[in-house]
């Protein structure tokens, strides 16, 4: 009874996954076998070379810093998102839903036009060079590397991790952290032993869409990273658009996805484990 | 507690700083970009508002897309999340992953693969096309949501109503699901953002009819760039707050404890 | 909860899913090998081009003041996306196109020419094809004409007239005094083009591209180039003086210039003249509305709408420049300087060189 429940209440979801995706998904599969041909995109002559291809220094290094912008942006969202998520949900006043909203600004307009706005704050000419300037230094150049890429990505993908955060820390009872002060437990004792437990699934969840996001990113690396901060859907859309070699940028969308899909799967797991240890449900 | 609010302040500070620079520029009279603006003038959201193209984009193809994708999102991505935490637990990792693998695929290539799917199956590019995309997008970031905000619901309660008499339905619709609001809406403006700002599956997927807002403003920063496009950004900003603000006295949601 | 019920039920839904995977696999292979074809064409007049302002423009130019719709008498829809992207979707479904006609450069019109997805131009219905500009012009022995470009998208030389010297060459981009303050194209965008271009100055062919990668690897490697993205990305850096010369288009020179930049372009040996031109879309239902329409393209008087908003040359030899757009003009004697580019064998040489291109210009510390 309960599987057909599970199934009735899956089904939807599963349809349209099923129906927009996963065909799509076989397709891309196929494609990363077939051999490219320039006037027509590609022949259905099965190949390993485009797999073969990927293998390479090159490729191999910018999986790498793809991995790390994932990993680091993920991690600056947990640190900076934590406090934010906790403000917000012990928060009583009406200003909430305008706090909110202004979380979620930075992904309603086109990355293009907002990366402008750090291009005016972290340019050679930008505002915070000139204050260095009035100090004497300057003139460095703050774009281009990884931090400005997971600064860029950070104020982004914020709101991915605060809200199910968020969600989370308000099921957990005032009171029971209140028996905790009464306790004796230091603001520190508090975060480590009763609110990070007790909001992992938020932090769980927060991660993986943090992480997912951020490795797919495209026009932050490409114009706050530049040429040495090269992430794979950068690699992926150049083969599509330009160079139409569909079938190389099929395999490196699958090397991609199965790649995430194990470190996801390893993530969950790890997880379920370590809060079934912990005592919850 | 006050530590906690000061840094949530400079959080904010950092998240809309660059966004500030772009409203201010959005206002310079020449198309330099400058930053302080030399002057203050509204051509751009003239320009924005007289042009056929841009307004039918964001309210006859955006708009609407993004409010239907929102609504079928929350509504579909809701039920797998009840299904993923209450009612299934053997092969749950498998099920989650898979409901999140929509975005791990890198969009332009999903883009283009539902374009090849599409003209297979002889179907017409159309707004029925891009809602299906964009659906596609949004549900992860809704099923993990929601997930996460059950997760910490306490079933004692629902178990609780239900020893009183109420139907296992009921229970859910009267107890649980009131205590998961904040997340059911968080769910929905992400969904509904994915959506709005979609760019790399509507360039494959938008036909003459479905021409995303995104997509020109994309174009727009191919050939040449005005700040127009700074002016379009604004006004989408304040045209969804008010939406929203719409929303909330509508459906009366205090997020409030 | 009973934990006999489950197990199966779930069991079920994955081979159940294994299933539908498996078959929906082999039939997209299957569909794949056959190349199957869609029965119906376009059902309305399908103007594929870049969307935004340079789409209106295009709209206001072609059809609002040539009375098309009156002319004519059919009704029309535009297909605003990327070039690119629009190639892609005409090579995908060649031969039963979604779109009439669609604009490209120089390249891409040969690549689809080269594949066989578009029909010659009838010059019985475009006469005006005559006085385009030979370099913005594209014909096939035997068939005759396919492209001709109804604007001048000159790519030579910008540079800053406050902060930098005139240049005398592309060369000047490698000047160590510019660390940093320089930018080249990306690749993706037309970097590929410019590529073929510098590295015929440095003594290569399009067969043989490694003196321009190495020439371009030291640019951006030790003299620190920025990879400029797109327009907009190339425009701000000017703008807010992080770059102080890069290689640009000539429209967007004037338009920073009408912003207020000190901004200059000197039409240097090896630029490219490239174009924005027309092809018909092979199988479209509307052929002669078709040539027509190109027919239009190419008349000076409607070019110089196109001039009028994006500063950019018109096409036709025939166009006389009113006074306040005579700066936008490539004198003739600049037109001698310009590059004589391969279009075939730089679309052959795509995938490669954009591999070479990653590997050894962007790659490397």
């Amino acid at each position: 009874m309960h599987g057909r429940l599970a199934f009735a209440l899956l089904s939807p979801g599963l349809a349209v996954l099923v129906a927009f995706l996963i065909v799509p998904l076989a397709m891309i599969v196929v494609i990363s076998v077939f051999t490219y041909s320039p006037t027509r995109i590609w022949v259905p002559l099965l190949t390993a070379e485009n797999y073969g291809k990927f293998f390479h220094p090159y490729y191999l290094g910018v999986t790498w810093t793809t991995v790390k912008v994932g990993l680091l942006t993920t991690l600056a969202c947990a640190v900076l998102g934590y406090p934010l998520a906790y403000v917000l949900a012990r928060m009583r006043s009406r200003w909430l839903g305008l706090c909110l909203f202004l979380l979620v600004t930075p992904l309603m307009v086109s990355s293009v036009i907002r990366i402008f706005g750090w291009l005016v704050i972290l340019g050679k000419k930008g505002i915070v060079n000139a204050a260095l300037a009035a100090a004497g230094l300057g003139g460095f150049d703050l774009l281009h590397n990884v931090t400005a890429v997971v600064i860029g990505l950070t104020e982004l993908l914020l709101p991915f991790m605060v809200l199910p955060l968020m969600a989370s820390i308000e099921n957990i009872p005032r009171a029971v952290e209140e028996a905790a002060r009464n306790l004796g437990a230091n603001p520190f004792q508090l975060f480590r032993r009763v609110l990070l437990p007790l909001s992992l699934p938020g932090l769980v969840s927060g991660s993986l869409l943090v992480y997912s996001v951020a490795i797919s990113a495209l026009v932050t690396p490409a114009l706050m990273g530049g040429r040495k901060v090269r992430m794979l859907g950068n690699l992926v859309y150049d083969e599509v658009l330009t160079s139409l070699n569909w079938p190389f940028a099929a395999s490196i969308a699958v090397v991609l996805l199965v790649f995430t899909v194990a470190v996801m799967v390893a993530y969950l797991r790890t997880l379920r484990a370590l809060s079934r240890r912990g005592g919850m449900a | 507690m006050k530590i906690l609010v000061a840094l949530a302040v400079l959080i904010y500070l950092f998240l809309l700083a660059p966004l500030l620079i772009v409203v201010a520029v959005s206002f310079d009279p020449t198309d330099g970009f400058r930053f302080p603006p030399p002057g203050f003038s509204l051509r751009w959201y003239v320009a924005f508002f007289t042009s056929e193209t841009f307004m039918r984009a964001f309210f006859r193809v955006s708009l609407l897309v993004a409010l239907t994708v929102s609504v079928l999102a929350t509504v579909i991505g809701g039920l797998a999340a009840v299904g993923l935490v209450r009612v299934l637990t053997r092969g749950r990792t498998l099920m989650e992953t898979l409901f999140l693998t929509p975005i791990v695929v890198p969009e332009i290539l999903l883009g283009a693969a539902l374009f090849l799917y599409y003209s297979r199956l002889k179907i017409s590019t159309s707004v029925a096309g891009l809602v299906a995309g964009h659906l596609l997008l949004a549900i992860p970031y809704v099923v993990r949501t929601v997930s996460a905000g059950l997760v910490g619901v306490d079933r004692s309660l629902e178990e609780a109503a239900m020893s009183l008499g109420a139907s296992r339905a009921q229970a859910f619709w009267k107890v649980t699901l009131p205590l998961i609001r904040s997340s059911l809406l968080s769910a929905a403006i992400f969904a509904f953002i994915v959506s709005f700002s979609d760019i790399n599956i509507a360039l494959f997927v938008a036909g003459p009819e479905s021409v995303t807002l995104p997509v020109h403003v994309f174009s727009q920063i191919v050939w040449q760039a005005d700040p127009t496009i700074a002016a379009a950004s604004t006004l989408q900003i304040l045209l969804i707050a008010a939406l929203l603000a719409i929303a909330q006295h509508m459906f009366r949601l205090r997020v409030a404890l | 909860m009973s934990d006999q019920q489950r197990p199966t039920r779930d069991h079920g839904i994955t081979r159940r899913r294994f299933v539908t995977a498996a078959t929906s696999a082999s039939a997209i292979l299957a569909l794949e090998a056959g190349r199957a074809r869609r029965a119906a064409a376009e059902d309305r007049f399908t103007i594929a081009s870049t969307g935004g302002s340079w789409g209106d423009g295009i709209k206001s130019s072609f059809v609002t003041r040539t009375d098309f719709e009156k002319r004519y008498k059919t009704s029309w829809a535009h297909s605003p996306q990327l070039e690119s992207i629009a190639m892609s979707k005409i090579l995908a479904n060649c031969g039963t196109p979604i779109y009439s006609v669609s604009t490209h450069g120089q390249a891409e019109a040969t690549l689809l020419a080269d594949a066989g997805c578009i029909v010659p131009y009838n010059v019985d219905l475009v006469p005006n094809f005559k006085d385009v500009q030979p370099a913005l012009t594209l014909e096939r022995p035997g068939t005759g004409p396919y492209y001709g470009a109804y604007v001048f998208l000159m790519w030579a030389l910008t540079w800053n007239t406050k902060l930098a010297r005139k240049p005398a060459s592309y060369k000047d981009l490698w000047t160590a005094a510019y660390k940093g303050k320089v930018a080249v194209p990306a690749y993706g965008w037309y970097g590929i083009y410019w590529l073929h271009a510098v590295n015929k100055l440095f003594g290569g062919s399009e067969d043989n591209v490694t003196p321009g990668i190495q020439a371009v690897a030291e640019l951006v490697q030790k003299n620190d180039a920025i990879i400029m993205e797109n327009v907009d990305h190339g425009m701000k850096l000017f703008q807010r003086e992080e770059i102080v010369m890069a290689p640009f288009w000539n429209g967007r020179t004037f338009s920073l210039q009408d912003g207020g930049t000190p901004a200059a372009i000197e039409y240097v040996d090896n630029s490219i003249a490239l174009g924005a031109g027309f092809v018909i879309v092979k199988g479209t239902t509307m052929g002669e509305v078709a040539q027509r329409f190109v027919n239009d393209t190419l008349d000076e008087k409607y070019q110089l709408e196109m001039t009028r908003l994006f500063k950019y040359p018109p096409a036709s030899r025939k166009a006389k420049l009113p006074p306040d757009l005579e700066r936008v003009r490539v004198p003739d004697r600049e037109m001698g300087r310009t590059v004589k580019l391969d279009w075939k064998k730089i679309n052959d040489h795509r995938s490669a060189y954009l591999d070479r291109w990653n590997k050894e210009v962007l790659g490397k510390a």
